[in-house]
């Protein structure tokens, strides 16, 4: 045990990083009193969703949960949080909306902008150290219970769902950039080298918390996976993309269903050309997030392995024409949640979320990139 | 004139530095040594002080912020000018009661002990400091760095006393488990 005295802490306070002098100099604020009149359509919704264990394959306990069931409780944080105005800083919090927008303008400016805003940003950057933890971390598939929380993004509001089995204690060492303050005690950080938001660290008190990017909240507008791509991901160009990693759908496991998958295999795309097609396709595939989706419920594709069993999981088809995808991106990002179906002509996501039916040129795209015919 | 500017001012040793440092951050020093000293003939000595550090100081030194750099020449200047006067009795100001407030966040003493470099410690309060909310942080600072009342902050960012004196409560109280599991104590 080291020891020191309180004269010490506080010379070594006066010794602290100066950018958090500066930011804490008297003058920088001034009391402009705004109440956030807003947060509390805004602010962090909980929805605590209570389903059954989920075992071996989560995948169709998810599609099931989120189709059928209506357990989903949601509390919304009613808070009127007053807040002082920030002159100085760039992120200045007078409204949680502004705040989020300026830091979402383009997450590939996210560094340059950190470099100009005075919110204090940890050093860490170490981002293979955080991608690391996240691929040690306990099986989440020992977890019955899955939370969600909406944060705003830009002019949307996005849901996030915590991420199990991340100690609370080890994340405090991939803490990035700020992010946005929730309330008093309550703020949301990048994880350490991130500066986009498919992750996002939750500091509740003295308790971390990762969440990770499902689905933009549709009302009265859908989004597209291009919005995903640059507000989420901050993917701008097909360039960025290093590349696609296509793999069967694993839905069917059974011994049948894993000689299929053995038969298709996994490829791995990183030609231009072929990073290029696919990331125009997308760039405005509508999604209803976790609205219902009818123009797609159909089977509207046969291909040389369709067959007439109505049950397309047993068939094996569900396995032939569906590829699971993750794009990597050149900052080592993954997108790793979308699925290509291809009987049905669209893409899907765990939990329920599809997208429009797509043009019968865009599935042929796809079909032809994939090798599914 | 932009700090840029002044910093120019002092590498071309040209005696304008000090006038633009006083013009521009003079009531920013003052108000940092006042709070310490609380006493006006004392403040507007270590102010005077601090610009001749500063001239001392650039060239070799090109600070990045200017105003903090100034600020910490200040600070330290008024805590050993402090230090030299109270040795026999402790005066008004702020700096008696941040001291024993600053004791709270301190654990208690352990069994094997060793004294703690500064710069060490320097560093731990840099990367707590980072895990405070930019509001939380900046109170802190104010309290703690600048020396300011309760009744200043309070009224800067719009609080009431309660509330600052609250998170400041908070703060201490994790300031004091995150030195504690850092193995420090008093």
């Amino acid at each position: 045990m080291k020891h020191i005295k309180e004269e010490q802490l506080l010379r070594a306070l006066g010794e602290v990083d100066e950018k958090y002098i500066a930011a804490a100099a008297p003058g920088m604020i001034h009391s402009a009193k705004k109440r956030w009149t807003r947060l509390a359509a805004m602010a962090a919704c909980l929805c605590v969703i209570v389903g059954a264990a989920m075992v071996a394959d989560p995948i169709s306990l998810w599609r099931s949960d989120q189709k059928n069931e209506t357990v989903a409780k949601q509390a919304v944080l009613e808070s009127e949080q007053e807040s002082p105005e920030e002159v100085q800083p760039q992120y200045a919090t007078s409204d949680w909306e502004d705040a989020v927008e300026e830091r979402t303008k383009s997450s590939k400016n996210a560094a340059t902008e950190d470099k100009k805003c005075t919110v204090p940003q940890i050093e860490a950057d170490d981002s293979a150290g955080f991608d690391a933890m996240l691929a040690n971390r306990g099986q989440e598939n020992t977890v019955d219970v899955a939370i969600y929380t909406q944060i705003p993004i830009g002019a949307r509001t996005a849901q996030y769902e915590q991420v199990h089995g991340v100690d609370s204690e080890e994340l405090r060492d991939y803490i990035g950039a700020f992010y946005l303050e929730e309330s008093e005690d309550t703020g949301w950080y990048y994880p350490a080298g991130k500066h986009n938001c498919k992750y996002l660290i939750r500091m509740e008190g003295e308790k971390w918390s990762l969440w990770v990017f499902r689905n933009f909240v549709v009302t009265d507008t859908t989004y597209t996976y291009g919005d995903v791509c640059r507000e989420i991901y901050g993917l701008e160009r097909a360039d960025q993309i290093v590349s696609i990693t296509a793999a069967p759908s694993t839905a069917n496991n059974t011994e049948f269903g894993q000689k299929i998958q053995t038969e298709i295999g996994t490829t791995v795309y990183d030609e231009l050309a072929d990073l290029e097609q696919f990331y125009a396709v997308i760039q405005d595939v509508c999604c209803y997030g976790e609205q219902e989706n009818n123009d797609s419920a159909e089977q509207r594709y046969t291909y040389s392995f369709s067959t007439e069993d109505p049950d397309k999981l047993s068939s094996g088809e569900a396995i032939y024409g569906v590829r699971d995808l993750t794009i990597l991106l050149e900052d080592g990002t993954t997108i790793d949640s979308w699925n290509y179906d291809a009987l049905r002509g669209c893409f899907y996501e765990f939990g329920g979320i599809e997208t429009e039916a797509l043009s019968e040129q865009q599935v042929q795209t796809l079909n032809a990139l994939f090798g599914i015919s | 004139m932009e700090d840029g500017e002044i910093i120019a001012l002092y590498w071309a040793r040209s005696e304008s530095a000090i006038a633009e440092t006083a013009g521009k951050y003079g009531a920013y020093c003052r108000s940092i040594a006042y709070h310490i000293l609380c006493d006006a003939e004392d403040t507007e000595e270590c102010v005077n002080d601090t610009y001749l550090h500063a001239w001392n100081a650039m060239p070799p030194q090109r600070p990045s912020r200017l105003s903090a750099f100034l600020g910490k020449i200040t600070r330290n200047l008024s805590l050993d000018k402090y230090g030299y006067k109270m040795a026999a009795k402790r005066g008004g100001g702020q700096m008696p009661l941040v001291l024993d407030e600053l004791l709270e966040c301190i654990p208690v003493q352990g069994s094997v002990e060793q004294e703690l470099e500064d710069r060490e410690l320097v560093e731990l309060l840099n990367h707590f400091l980072a895990t405070l909310l930019p509001r939380n942080r900046n109170v802190f600072l104010r309290r703690y760095w600048y020396l300011n009342s309760v009744r200043e902050i309070a009224a800067d960012y719009g609080l009431g006393e309660s509330n600052v004196k609250m998170i400041l409560l908070r703060t201490r109280e994790k300031l004091r488990r995150y030195l504690e599991k850092e193995g420090i104590s008093l």
